[in-house]
Parts: C-alpha cells; structure tokens; sequence
C-alpha cells in the first residue's frame, strides 16, 4: 500500500505543477489578444458627443480601476493571490459582475450537457463496438464505416445538420436556448420538461459523434484481445464463450478508459463549439464571447475551469487505472528507478 | 521499404479509404484548374438555390457555392498536410530523442510532452489564434501543428525505449556512431510504419482543427476553407433562410476526408498488427 | 474499481449538479416583489428582442454600459427623459418636462409636470433634476461632458429649472441633446448612496442597483442571464394624463446570436424586435404576421445614419484628395444597397447631409449635382489618369512616381454582416478599377483599438453618433473637427479617426450650434458639406436606419407602421416610440 501511496504522491505532484504552468500560460496567453477592451468600455460611452479631455479622464479611471497600469509581474502575482482567495476577478465586458458568478451558471449548463452525452456515448458505443468485434459478418462490416463516418463529423457541424433537419424543416425541436423563454427557472415540472426539450439535439449531436469513435476503439481493441493467446487457450480449454466474452471486454476496455480521458481535451473543444450552435447557454458561449470582446478576466476564468476539468479528470482516471492494472504501477515504478 | 506499401496497398481498407481521398484531392485540384476565376466573385444574389448553372447555388456574399467548395477544400487539405507534417515531425523527433536517451532528457522532454498532452490543446490554439495578426494559411498550419505533437511523442518514445535494446543498436553504438545518426539509421526505419501512421492522423485532426478554428472566426484571412464556409453559414443565419446548399456540402466533405483518412489508418493498423485482422 | 460503479458515482454527481444548479441560478429578483409566476400570460406579455446581447450585470444608470431596460438614455420604461425625442419629426415631447423655452440667448428654461412620483412615492421635484446633473460634475460619468457645454443647472422653484449655457461654447444643440437625453435618478436613493461609499466613484459605479427606483410606467421584475423581465406599475405618476400601457409584463429574452432570435420572431415568441433581419420581406411572404414600417423598400425609416469608409488621411495613397474621388466614382451603392443592406437602403446620395428623414430640410440637390459623384469607373479611372496615375502591364495602378500602389486594407468588425457584406462588395469594385484591395474582418477589439490609434487604411464605419436634436451637427463634428483629437501616434480619437483637419471646417462647426436664424442655419450647412465634398475624408456608403423596428402581430396588433404613424418607430419603448405601448392591443381569441 506504502508503494501506492508513493505512486498517488508522484501524480498528484506532477499535476500540481503541471496546473502551475497552465496557470502561467492562461495568465499570459490572453494579454496576447491585441484590443483595448477598456477603451470599448469608454466608447460605448462616447456615442452621444463627448470631448476628448472627459474620455480621457474616464480611460484613466478604468485602467486604474482594473490595475492595467501595473508591471506584468504584478498583475501576475496579483492574480494568483486572487486565485487562493476564490476570486475570478471582475468581468471586463460584463462589468461589474465578477466572473465567478458569470460562470457559475454556465458551468452548469455546460455539465449537465456534457457529462451524460459523453457517457450516453461512451456506453453505447463501447457496447456496439464490442458486439460488433463479437459478432464478425456483416454486422461488423456495416457499424465500422458507419460509426467511423459519424466520427469524422465534427460535433457542431453535426449540430448544424441536425438543427436544420429536425428543428427546421421538420420543426420537432426548439431552435435555440436552454429552456423556454415564457418559463422562470424552478423545479416546476414545466421547466424541467422544457430544458430536456431544448436540451435533446445538442444532446444528440455529441452523443453521435462519442458512439462513432468509441465503437470502432472498442471493436478494435476487442478483436485485438479476441486474438491474443489466452483467449485462444480458454477456448482450447473448453471454457462457455460468455466467460471469455467477460475477460476480453475487460481487457479491453482498460485502454478505452484511458483514451476517455485523454480525448477529453479534444472532445471539451468540439462540443463547446456546438453550445454556441445552439445557443446554449453554457461555458462555450462565455468564451467566445469573452474572446470577442478581449475580456481577459472572463478568458482566463474559462480556460482555468477547461484546464482544471481535464487535469481532474485525468487524475481521477490515472488513480483508477493504477487501482485496476497493477502494470502500470510497476512500469511507473520501473522508470522513475531508471 | 517496398515491400510495406505494397502489403499496404493490398489491404481492403487502405484501398478503399485512399480512393475516396484521392478523389477529394482531385477535386480540391481540378475544378479550380478548370474553372480558373477566383471563388471571391460575386456572381449572384444571397442564397440563390441550385440551377443548371450553378449546381450549388450561391451562398451569402452571392457567390458559386460549388467553385468555393473546391477551393476550400484545397485550402482545407493544405493547412492540414503542412500541419500533418510539423506536428509528426517535431512529435517524433522529441519522442525518439526521449525514448533513446533517457535519463534526464527523456523526464524533462517527457513532462514537456504531458504538459501538452493534458492542458487542452484547444484552449491554446484559440488564444494563439487570436494573438496572430497575419493568419494565412501557413501560419495557422504552424500553430496547428505545434499543438498537436504530444500524442505522436508519446507513441513513438515507447517504440524507440523498446527498440534500442536491439543488437543492431548496441553495435553502432559502440561502434562510435552519434545520437543524431544512430536514431536515423537504425531506429527509424523501425517505427517508420507507426510515423506514416500518425501522419495520417495528424493531417485528419489538422484539416478538423481548421474548421473548428474557422467556425470562431479564426480562420484563414484571405483564403475560403471549408470550416470559413461553415461559419459564414451560421454568420448569415442560412439554417433559417433554408440555404442547406450553404453548410451541408462542406460538412460532408469534412466528413468525407476525415472518414477516408481515419480509414486508411484504421487499414494500415491491420496490416502492421496483425492482432488486429480478423480471425 | 468496476466501470459500473463508476457509472454510478457519475450519476450521483449529475444528480447533484443538477440541484446546485437549479438553486444556483434561479432568476434574482429584487426583495420585496411578488415572485414570477412560473408561466407568463402570454396575453398579457411582451417579448422583445435585439436590445441586449449579453448577460445583464447592472442596472445603474450611472454606470459605464447598463442594460435593457437602464443603457441608452432614451428607453422611457423605467427610468424617463425629460423630454421624448420624435425621431420623425424632431419635436421634443412632454414626459417628466411639459415644456421649454429660451428665456434669453444663453438660458433655457424646463417647467416639470404636476404630480410626478418616484416608483417609492416620493414626490419628483425641480431638486432631483439638478442633481442627476450635478452628479456628473462630481464624478466621471457617462454624461459628464454635458458641463463641456453648460455652465449651471438651477432649480428656479419645484417646477421649474434653469440651465445656462457655457458661454465659451454657447452649444445649444449639444445643451438640448442632453436635456433630451438623461436619466433622471431620484436625489434620496443617489445621496443616501453617496453617503454609504463615502463618496467613492468606483464603488458608487460599482453598485449594480438590482431594484431600481424611477419614475417610469414599469418596474424590474426578474434578471438572469436567459431574460429580463418587467413588471407594469399600476401606481404611475402618468396614469391621469395618458393611461397605462397595455403590457402588464415586458420580457427582453437575450438571444445568443442573431439567428436565433430572428427566428424566434419568425415564429411569434418574439413579438417585437430591433434585430438586423436579412430579406424580411420573406417572413411576411411566407405568411406570418410579420410588419415593419413601411411596405416597400426600404422597409425601414431611414434618416441621417450613414455607415462610411473611413480613410486614413495620413497614409499614402489615401492622402492625395484626387484618389478618394476616384474611389468614390468607383463604388456600386446601388448593388451594395440592393445586396448588403437586402434592399433596407437607399442608394446612397452624396455629402454628408441625408436626404430622407428630418435632415431633408437641410439637403441641397444642387449642391449635390454640382460636387457630388455617383457610380461611374469611366470617371474614376479618368479622374486617376489626371492625377498622374497610370496602369501597370498587371492592371494595377502606379502611383504618379512610378511605384506600384502598395495592397490597402479595407476593414470592419468581424460578425457586423451586413457590413461584412459591403465592404466585400467594395472590395470588388475597387479591384475591378486595378487597386489592389483586400477586405478582412478582424474581431471588434483589436479592430477598435488600430481604428482610435490611426492604424489603418480604410475601415468601414458609423461616425453619424445617434439620433438626436444635435444632428446633423454632431455627425459633421464626428467626421471633421480635429479639436481634441490627438494626432496619430499621440493618443486614441474618439471620433474623426482619420485625423481630417481644416479650419474653415472647424470655424464653421463653432458657428453653427450658436445660431438661431434656420435660414443661417441652413446655409452654413451647406458650406461645411460643400468643403466636405470636395475633400472626401469619408465616403459615406449607405444609409441605416438609426433604430431597426420590426414585430410579429400574431399576439399583438395595432403597432404604428407608416400607414398607422400615431407613434414614431422608435421599437415603442424609446423616446415618443412609447405611446405605441399605451395602445398595443392583445389578439382576441389567442395567436392568429
């Protein structure tokens, strides 16, 4: 256990200081956008005829306000302490909301879209992808050109289609939104109803494209196990084709379990893209927002939740892959002794 | 050498999956070649439908939706075969010089490669994206391609930590030869399969990666891709004009060169494993 | 660890994400009203759209950018204006002022209405009017720059105020624009706030004011990032004089792009919007009950707005008067009217006085015969070949040394369609003439940021300002006055960003806010517009319509279309546009 515990210690410190330099990089990456946001801020402001000497002196104001006229290092160092406080700071074209609250809401939004499409598409995926290993013939030949083809569609471009032929054309869906604009946000049975409407094509979308690539990863590594030699010593052993079945999938789906959270940084883009095909008012449409209008609080706030999200995730499966496969902790051992 | 691309070519996937490539790319090549003016003109009003004279209408700014769709795809395939090739270049490099050095070379190139692998790639590109004032075609390849590497390093360093255990590398080894050399001579030919490979992959998420930053507004400034002809799509709300000819004929073409791709992979996979070939 | 009790751990946490999100992002609504019914009648709601694009944060009217129902100062919903503007007619009508007049050549006197109140009851008086103005002299507001042009701001007695003009100036147009303008906010609320920041700006700016108190016919319901909501007060002060609005709720629902919310009004969920809706002719074509103001092209009220190319006249070639011309002899308006603009413009007239709308009385057409320009490449390219430009063997231009005309840019936000539309047109042209031009579209804040520091060489936009009884006077000052405006490298422009500066100009900018005389008034105009033509600084494009105002009249009928003009077009919420609120009336027997 003592040697767990060491493996556990060396990941968790590796990914402290992985978050670390993609704390640097979000604080950077951002000022790199060229724009003035506060001199958008003021302009709105100028609209209506105003001297150059106020406008000036209203610049001024801002860029004090928001510390912009600090040495980098500062604002840096400034940021980080902020960090340890809870505060995302102040969003640039939301002002005066603070970008936790901006957030807040939309993480939500953005989860509860995610999360269960990408496990709706996970299970059904790896359940086909290990059926169609199974079965041989023609089933297989059919789901692995089909799952592959829905894989190469991006997931918007997906959302795209899907929104014109079922919301458009055959009006069966609502076009945009997260929940009806008549209703209030309360646990009425109404609302609830109305958010799993708006929410069945972005839904849809993602879980298409998910089923796609897991089934042919599935198939794969399936077929690859289904050939290695246990199996064909179980078989020679005599032992019911069920029970390989069992060994075979777990086998399998370890490397499935890895590939989940490794996509999971792809996977984060593409479907953030379709929330904002949708309208759907989750972290995609905050960022991109927040790009337009070079909103660094609200960029960085974003992509710090993006970046947590994934290292999380990836943790959680690395901690469950060590418990499940007892090679990989030896291998992980075996190097740092290198 | 030889020898693999012709058992390459003899599998049912890869034929298949090239075929189909290779008519986009004639596409992409051809009808620009044929057709000889630019995609930018302005040939009609906004959103004509399909006629005989311009089998895919016109899109927003009342252009020929068909000449566009060729141009963009050749864009499309440019930005991720320049991308393809930087990100399989730098990936194997890092991951060969790790996996054959070790030490401290391989943990520092090895933490450097995770770092990418796990900070997502695509938060990065947005940000460098908008950084960039001059986004051309080859500049967006780049900052495709050197966000992209990490899964490539890490594959090819596993090959190259197994392979240089090989009698055929101690002996150059100790017969005095450098990194540089022994990685070129001895190794590479070795993981050369799994390079094409991730190649190939690479050009597939390249040419995805493009339109995802094209549908932000990031694309190329001066050039038409499919992903821009995606995004002027959803700009110009063709969803409720009706305008299917606007979006739909780039989707399936994506769709397409990525299926093709994915699928030639998914046929030199089998060739090269073959675990991997039905029984 | 199974993956099925991973599945279930999942599920536990979707579980409970889903109620922390449901507590966390209910509607806030201020304390004290009654809670949003869980289903609004659709009979008794209004739903608008295109008002307000992103989250709401603030409803201080005092704050940088407040939103719907708070930002702009002519939404007459909540807080009101002194005066309504008639964007039609140009008459200033009563609201929280009855009427005004000059009570010599510096002074003009307001006398406030009988019996005014505060949403909190308190009596509206001459005192919370001077201090709304009073407070920009304290702090830096939005408004502040109104004591750039008046000097003092008294209340004579309860119902009456005196402003008096800076003399230095004697700006009457700009002194009326703002008394025209601005938000009256209630002098308890403001000063018990002062007093609670100690007289810090930040903090006063800061304070998000999530019930506001004004004098208007609704109040704030509910906000949140999907809606907001208001509620009609029933105890308004204006009830005696004109009635209530029919609405009992207004809902601004906040699309997340211009697609969604065109189709929403294409649909009947959103009966009022002020949304760009490319060729909406085919909403009503195709059945639906959808109006705009007049039944032909241009479909909307056009009046001085005039999106331009603006030039940076201190870059080569762009600084030779002679290759401006020639640009705009070499422009299409009349496609990029029929196509950008999906026939919603004109073609475009030239100078910088507009023909249509209440700027007609100064328009000049033989002004414009004599020195204006019109789509014509045979004189552009005569026009070039005069001035010493010749064509290369490539079909390019060369400049009058011999070197090739170096690659312009020609640029504007990217997502503004319609302008994405016309500046490709544009593009076009010029290239048919042999300039090498290209069109991009870089995203609004680094676009924004090169346009104030002078780094560009064409850009479209809008220099005309808003609608207001300062024009057309401050869309002449926005293209032409160099006074306070840093030079290029010095500093960011607020307006005239290609730097244009002429003295005459200038003069006759002091001049013309001073004079009474219309015929006076007239005439100068027509000077500065003849100096105008003849230099070119912007070439005006096409026209917009200051507000864009279209409805779907399946839940509600009676909106003022130019047949049915009892109410400007001023979306029925802005300015003398809400009277059409008064008489809206809901469809008997549901949605046609």
């Amino acid at each position: 256990m003592k040697r767990f515990a060491k493996y556990i210690g060396r990941r968790f410190g590796w990914y402290l200081l992985t978050f670390f330099f993609a704390l640097l990089l979000n604080f950077y990456l951002p000022r790199l956008v060229p724009g003035d946001p506060i001199s958008q801020i003021v302009s709105q402001i100028a609209s209506g005829g105003v001297e150059s000497e106020t406008m000036r002196k209203l610049y001024d104001t801002y860029v004090h306000e928001f510390g912009l006229d600090k040495p980098v290092i500062v604002q840096f160092l400034n940021y980080v302490a902020m960090l340890f406080r809870g505060d995302l700071g102040t969003s640039f074209s939301q002002y005066p909301t603070p970008v936790i609250r901006v957030l807040g809401q939309a993480v939500l939004w953005s989860f509860a879209l995610q999360l269960p499409a990408l496990l709706a598409g996970w299970v059904v995926g790896n359940l086909l992808g290990a059926v169609a290993a199974y079965r041989k013939g023609v089933f297989d030949h059919t789901v692995f050109p089909i799952a592959l083809f829905f894989n190469s569609i991006p997931h918007y471009a997906l959302g795209i289609l899907l929104l014109y032929f079922l919301a458009v054309v055959l009006n069966l869906f609502p076009v945009a939104g997260g929940y009806d604009q008549t209703l209030s946000i309360t646990f009425s049975p109404a609302f609830v109803g109305s958010a799993v409407y708006h929410y069945a094509l972005p839904f849809l979308s993602i879980v298409l494209v998910t089923v796609g690539g897991q089934a042919i990863g599935m198939r794969e590594m399936s077929v690859y196990e289904l050939n290695s030699d246990y199996v064909l010593y179980c078989r020679s052993l005599g032992i019911g084709n069920w029970r390989i079945v069992g060994y075979v999938f777990r086998n399998a789906v370890l490397p499935q379990i890895t590939g989940f959270a490794t996509s999971l940084g792809m996977v984060v883009g593409g479907s953030l893209v379709t929330e904002v095909v949708f309208s759907y008012p989750g972290v995609g449409t905050e960022l991109f927002t927040a790009i337009r209008q070079a909103d660094y609080p609200l960029i960085q706030g974003c992509t710090l939740l993006i970046t947590l999200g994934v290292l999380g995730a990836n943790f959680l499966m690395d901690l469950t892959y060590g418990l499940i496969d007892p090679r990989i902790r030896a291998a992980e051992m075996g190097e740092a002794g290198e | 050498m030889r020898e693999l691309i012709r058992r390459m070519w003899r599998a049912p996937k890869v034929r298949a999956g090239a075929i189909i490539f290779l008519a986009v790319v004639l596409f992409g090549l051809l009808v620009p070649a044929v057709v000889g003016v630019g995609p930018m003109k302005t040939v009609g009003e906004l959103y004509e439908g399909p006629s005989a004279q311009r089998w895919l209408g016109t899109d927003n700014f009342g252009r020929d939706v068909f000449v566009e769709l060729a141009y963009g795809t050749r864009t499309s395939l440019e930005v991720g075969l320049l991308s393809g090739l930087i990100a399989t270049l730098i990936g194997t490099a890092m991951g060969s010089l790790a996996g054959y050095k070790g030490g401290l070379v391989d943990g520092v190139l090895n933490s450097a490669t995770n770092l990418f692998l796990v900070i997502p790639p695509f938060v990065i590109l947005i940000l460098l994206s908008i950084g960039l004032q001059n986004r051309s075609i080859v500049m967006l390849a780049v900052i495709i391609g050197i966000t992209s590497w990490s899964w490539v390093s890490r594959s090819v360093r596993a090959q190259v930590y197994s392979l240089k255990t090989r009698r055929h590398v101690d002996i150059a080894r100790i017969s005095g030869f450098g990194t540089f050399a022994i990685i070129l001579r001895e190794i590479l030919p070795y993981i050369l399969s799994y390079v094409v490979m991730a190649f190939v992959l690479q050009v597939a998420s390249g040419i995805l990666n493009e339109a995802t930053l094209s549908m932000l507004g990031l694309g190329p400034l001066e050039a038409v891709s499919l992903g821009t002809m995606m995004s002027w799509a959803l700009m110009f709300e063709a969803v409720r004009a009706g305008a299917w000819w606007a979006f739909v004929p780039p989707v399936v073409l994506i769709a397409l060169i990525t299926f093709s791709l994915k699928y030639v992979n998914s046929g030199m996979d089998e060739v090269f494993n073959p675990r991997l070939r039905r029984a | 660890m199974r993956p099925r009790s991973i599945l279930r751990d999942v599920i536990a946490l979707v579980v409970l994400a889903g109620a922390a999100f449901c507590l966390s992002s209910c509607g806030k609504g201020p304390q004290g009203q009654a809670s949003t019914p869980a289903v609004l009648p659709r009979e008794q709601t209004l739903y608008v759209a295109g008002l307000q694009w992103g989250s709401p944060s603030t409803f201080n009217p005092i704050a940088a950018d407040p939103d719907w129902p708070v930002g702009e100062a002519h939404r007459e919903l909540l807080y009101e204006t002194l005066f309504a503007y008639d964007m039609i007619s140009g008459e200033l009508q009563p609201l929280l002022a009855k009427s005004y007049r000059w009570a010599d050549d510096l002074t003009i006197e307001v006398s406030l209405h009988e019996g005014a109140r505060w949403h909190n009851g308190e009596r509206f008086t001459a005192d919370d009017v001077v201090y709304t103005y009073e407070l920009a002299r304290r702090y830096e507001l939005p408004y502040s720059a109104f004591w750039d042009y008046v000097g003092e701001v008294k209340a004579a007695d309860e119902r009456t105020v005196l402003f008096r003009l800076d003399p230095r100036t004697q700006n009457r147009l700009m002194a009326l624009e703002y008394i025209c303008h601005t938000h009256i906010v209630p002098k308890s609320v403001f000063s018990a706030k002062e007093k609670e920041f100690g007289g810090d700006a930040t903090a006063l700016r800061q304070w998000t004011n999530e019930d506001p108190i004004g004098t208007g016919p609704y109040r704030m319901q509910e906000s949140s990032p999907q809606r907001v909501v208001l509620k009609r007060f029933d105890d308004y002060w204006g009830k005696p004089l004109w009635g209530l609005p029919a609405p009992l709720y207004i809902v601004h629902v906040i699309y997340k792009g211009n697609e969604s919310g065109n189709l929403a009004l294409e649909k009947g969920d959103v009966d009022l919007s002020q949304q760009f809706v490319p060729q909406i002719w085919k909403m009503w074509e195709g059945g639906k009950p959808v109006g705009v103001w007049l039944k032909q092209p241009p479909y909307y009220y056009v009046s001085g707005s005039m999106p331009s190319l603006i030039f940076n006249l201190h870059r080569k070639p762009l600084d030779d008067p002679a290759f401006r011309r020639a640009i705009a002899y070499a422009l299409n308006y009349e496609k990029i009217a029929e196509l950008a603009m999906t026939r919603y413009s004109p073609t475009m007239v030239p100078g910088l006085i507009s023909k249509f709308g209440d700027e007609a009385r100064y328009f000049d057409q033989k002004l414009v015969d004599e020195q204006g320009w019109h789509y014509d490449l045979a004189m552009a390219g005569e026009i070039l070949a005069a001035a010493g430009y010749r064509k290369g063997r490539d079909g390019v231009y060369r400049m009058p040394d011999g070197s090739r005309v170096r690659p312009l840019r020609v640029e504007c936000p990217h997502g503004w369609t319609d302008w994405m539309s016309t500046l490709n047109m544009a593009a076009q042209n010029l290239r048919e003439i042999g300039l090498d031009v290209r069109a991009e579209f870089p995203e609004y804040p680094p676009f924004y940021d090169r346009v104030q520091q002078g780094d560009f060489d064409m850009v479209m936009y809008n220099p005309s300002g808003s609608y207001s009884p300062a024009q057309p006077w401050l869309k002449f000052r926005n293209v032409m006055s160099a006074k306070g405006v840093p030079a290029i490298g010095a500093g960011r422009a607020f307006w005239n960003w290609g730097r244009y500066q002429n003295d005459g100009a200038e003069k006759l900018l002091a001049e013309i806010p001073t004079v009474t005389d219309e015929a006076q008034r007239k005439k100068l105009y027509a000077d500065l517009n003849r100096i105008f033509m003849r230099d070119i600084p912007v070439l005006p494009l096409e026209y917009r319509p200051w507000l864009f105002y279209e409805f779907n009249a399946a839940h509600w009928e009676n909106f003022p279309t130019a047949e049915n003009p009892y109410a400007p077009p001023q979306i029925c919420t802005d300015g003398a546009g809400i009277r059409a609120l008064y008489k809206i009336r809901p469809v008997l027997g549901g949605a046609r």
